[in-house]
């Protein structure tokens, strides 16, 4: 669902030299060894946009369903978790002892 | 007082009794043994019960009757059915009271929910329990405390931890409410190591930690909490929570833990909740999805909904319909883009380039010009993947659209080439072309190299391996051409007695290719050069460094006769060359021989079909035998398109038929083989080479090999037509008559124009063209 300009965080109207720039730019912030699965969608982005070519091929010929992720983002938005207070924090404990038991010997 | 009567179950039980009695303590202990090892542990338990009545002093069956008790007290347990396997337990004290047993109880009371009457119990049965039950029991009452459960401590004795200690934890977790974090730290230390609050603590530390943004510390803190703990999930959630705020990370966490929380627990709305399981399921197919937008176009927004669809709409193209119901539809570019990937999508080629080229004329302005180019190249991609043609479209052409687009296209240059490689003209005004725009690509560049060699202007040819050697001094390729421009050249001059000229161009070769150290070619057509001037030592001396450069003996010897005949000297010295070339007979071959004799011809660019036939004719011997090692079938149709392509078809035959041994049912095998033994369709098969040729050619078109399915068509056609009568006739003709073969009712039919009217002789019978 994101496209390859919105994961590099560029404009659509962006020159090779600004999303070569981007995509550096993403590539030390989720680094391969670190962030393996965000790179390669990084990765993945670039290689589609990276020359005028390869962006009017984009536009013209890329059809594919989105992914699940993207999906949820673009239609809910992220999930942002409030800060937990003692209330949370009994109500999400007792839910989940529902569930706990002590094991035989 | 009269005896109660007894009734029911404990009539049975009496009756039993009394029937157990009667039979030997043996038979009634292993009928015991038999109902534990087939878990009929109420049973077991009521035999165990009568061997103690009848022999008290055995402690053996005390024993077995409590681990009977134990066993039932779990199965019960197991089953969910906790007042009975508390009841079983209080049956159980009544034969021997274990300290273990107040573990039990209290792990079926806190199991089941009952946690106040463990509460009740806790002080009394506390003090039996092992230390590794008593930190897992303390733990789950310290969880309960803080998951709400209040009510227990007044339950509890006054001078345990769990009531000691959760002061401290309700002051620390009064400080994280008032974001006093430190506060929090100072007064959690106040809780010691033993305590059941242990695992809270590290809990509350690492939501500091997280809170602070220490990541890394926040998650090694989150890690130490064990996934036996029951602090451990909501540890494992606030940990993720940490690191993603992803909601399909948390969906997935939860599903993978089996632990469910309310979603709103985790800031996801129910209506939310909702949207997701039914998204979930609509992602499998685009048209679920497309519908599940449409539906909720309200919640999600008209205009993102829209974006969506349309972008989904080529995957969906029957809701195009739909589309234009609810949203605006898009421009009319964009429309004949959609229905051409929709169609393309489907294997639909035939409309996709006619929606292709519809979109591409809608196109205004130079601006767009390369999408223009791009739409032709695309068109030309889907014709070439066709094996039929489009009405009105044709690749080269869509091409060349394209150039007009975008001049600099490199691929496009080098696809165009191969399209019109036999063109003649058009193949070099377009090779002049891609030259013009990219002056210096080397690739194209030794295009321009091997044109100029084939048309033998040798003098163009090095001036332009000279420039890619400038351009790029390690390519190996343009030495190797620059020095065949030389040999030929050379050959040239030789063979229109320039002998001096000729020795120069000879020279030079030598020189570059002494620079690289390969090859033997030069010296060989130095030699030839001495011979035709009457100097055999020279001549010798050089054919003795050729010699010594080479690694393949049938390679070479072949290379020197066909530079002989090239060369045209003498009878005399060609057939002395040829004797040579004979005598590889009486060698063993090598595995590469045959391909290193085929190399040495494509090397030396000597393309006289007649020169090649001769040599190959001359070392017929030594072909043989080698037709005979076993190759892969890959390597059998590598050596047999070679003799294909030279029209040699004994050494065809040879190879083609042992490939045929070793490998039946490889249809290009199948072609050689024929090929060879009909020499190009020449001369007659019989029928049974025809079904052959005919169920080849059915396999590869089923393997989707159009090219081969082609040539083996083309192969029938003439074989067909060298029958008896109809050697005459014209492939329209032919075609029409095998399509009545293949339109009649019988699987073969006599066509042959026979003086014999002899029906039943099916020999002559043309197979079902496939």
């Amino acid at each position: 669902m994101k496209t390859p300009f919105e994961i590099l965080e560029v404009k659509e109207s962006a020159t090779d030299e600004e999303i070569k720039k981007a995509y550096l730019a993403m590539v030390k912030r989720y680094p391969p060894e670190q962030c393996s699965e965000q790179f390669q969608r990084i990765r993945r982005a670039y290689e589609l946009i990276h020359s005028a070519e390869k962006r009017i091929a984009h536009r013209l010929f890329h059809a594919e369903m989105p992914d699940r992720q993207d999906c949820y983002e673009k239609l809910f938005g992220t999930v942002t978790a409030k800060r937990p207070d003692t209330k949370w924090l009994a109500a999400v404990l007792e839910e989940s002892l529902k569930n706990y038991r002590l094991p035989a010997e | 007082m009269a005896k109660k009567k007894l009734t029911g179950r404990k009539k049975a039980l009496k009756k039993n009794e009394q029937d157990y009695n009667s039979l030997p303590i043996s038979s009634v202990a292993s009928r015991a043994h038999d109902e534990m090892e087939n878990r009929n542990f109420a049973k077991a338990i009521e035999l165990y019960r009568i061997l103690v009545k009848r022999e008290p002093e055995k402690n053996e069956w005390l024993g077995l009757v409590t681990s009977a008790y134990d066993a039932r007290i779990e199965q019960l347990a197991a089953k969910g059915m906790v007042k009975e396997a508390l009841a079983i337990l209080n049956n159980k004290a009544g034969y021997l009271i274990e300290k273990r047993d107040s573990y039990t109880r209290l792990r079926l009371l806190l199991n089941s929910g009952a946690h106040k009457q463990a509460a009740e119990q806790y002080g009394k049965l506390a003090g039996d329990l092992e230390r590794k039950q008593r930190g897992m029991v303390d733990e789950l009452f310290a969880a309960l405390l803080i998951a709400g459960k209040r009510d227990l401590l007044p339950l509890l004795p006054p001078d345990c931890p769990l009531v000691t200690h959760y002061g401290i934890v309700s002051r620390a977790l009064r400080f994280w409410e008032e974001n006093n974090p430190e506060k929090m730290e100072e007064t959690l230390r106040g809780i010691p190591f033993t305590s059941p609050f242990k695992q809270l603590r590290l809990l509350l530390k690492g939501l500091a930690a997280q809170y602070s943004g220490l990541e890394k510390e926040e998650q090694e803190i989150f890690a130490k909490i064990t996934e036996s703990s029951p602090f451990y999930h909501v540890a494992s959630l606030l940990s993720l929570q940490g690191r993603s705020n992803k909601v399909t990370d948390l969906l997935s966490h939860l599903k993978e833990s089996g632990v469910t929380i309310p979603l709103k627990l985790l800031g996801i709305s129910s209506k939310t909740a909702d949207h997701f399981t039914r998204l979930e399921k609509a992602l499998n197919d685009p048209h679920q999805f497309f519908n599940y937008l449409v539906n909720n176009r309200n919640t999600f927004g008209n205009d993102l909904a829209r974006e969506i669809c349309l972008k989904i709409l080529p995957l969906t193209p029957d809701d195009i319909m739909v589309f234009s119901r609810f949203f605006v539809l898009p421009d009319t570019f964009e429309m004949a883009r959609i229905e051409a990937l929709s169609y393309e999508t489907d294997g639909d080629i035939d409309n996709a380039v006619h929606f292709w080229t519809a979109a591409c004329s809608l196109l205004k302005g130079e601006e767009e010009n390369l999408t223009r180019a791009l739409l032709h190249r695309h068109v030309a991609g889907l014709l070439r993947e066709v094996d039929y043609e489009i009405e009105g479209l044709d690749e080269g052409e869509e091409l060349e659209k394209s150039l007009r687009y975008d001049p600099d296209h490199k691929s496009t240059y080098l696809r165009l080439l191969e399209v019109y490689r036999n063109s003649g003209n058009k193949y070099r005004s377009l090779l002049e072309q891609a030259l013009k725009s990219l002056p210096e690509d080397v690739d194209l560049l030794h295009i321009a190299v091997e044109d100029a060699i084939s048309r033998n202007a040798q003098k163009k040819a090095s001036t332009i391996a000279e420039k890619i050697l400038r351009i790029d001094p390690i390519n190996t390729k343009a030495r190797d051409l620059l020095i065949k421009a030389h040999l030929n050249h050379g050959r040239k001059l030789f063979a229109s007695g320039k002998y001096h000229l000729a020795q120069k161009e000879f020279t030079v070769a030598l020189e570059k290719d002494r620079a690289s150290g390969r090859g033997y070619g030069p010296l060989i057509c130095l030699a030839m050069l001495e011979l035709q001037q009457g100097d055999d030592t020279a001549s010798g001396e050089l054919l003795a460094q050729a010699i010594n450069k080479g690694t393949n003996v049938p390679a070479l010897r072949l290379r020197i006769c066909a530079e002989s005949r090239a060369a045209k000297i003498s009878n005399e010295h060609i057939q002395q060359f040829d004797k040579d070339l004979r005598a590889l007979r009486n060698l063993k071959p090598g595995h590469d021989d045959i391909f290193a004799m085929i190399r040495e011809i494509k090397v030396s660019n000597i393309t006289n079909r007649a020169i090649i036939a001769d040599l190959f004719e001359v070392a017929t011997g030594f072909v043989t035998k080698t037709s005979k090692l076993v190759y892969d079938e890959k390597e059998f149709i590598s050596i047999c398109s070679f003799f294909h392509q030279y029209e040699l078809f004994k050494p065809l035959t040879k190879f083609a038929g042992s490939g045929c041994k070793l490998y039946p049912k490889n249809p290009w095998l199948i072609y050689y083989q024929l090929y060879g033994i009909s020499e190009g369709g020449g001369k007659r098969l019989s029928s049974q080479q025809m079904r052959d040729l005919n169920s080849a050619g059915a396999t590869a078109i089923a393997k989707g090999d159009f090219k081969l399915g082609k040539l083996l068509s083309e192969l029938l056609f003439k074989v067909s037509s060298q029958a008896r009568g109809m050697r005459n006739l014209s492939p329209r003709v032919l075609e029409k008559l095998i399509d009545e073969i293949v339109n009649s009712d019988s699987d073969l039919v006599d066509i042959f124009d026979d003086d014999d009217d002899d029906d039943d002789d099916k020999s002559r019978q043309l197979p079902i063209p496939f």
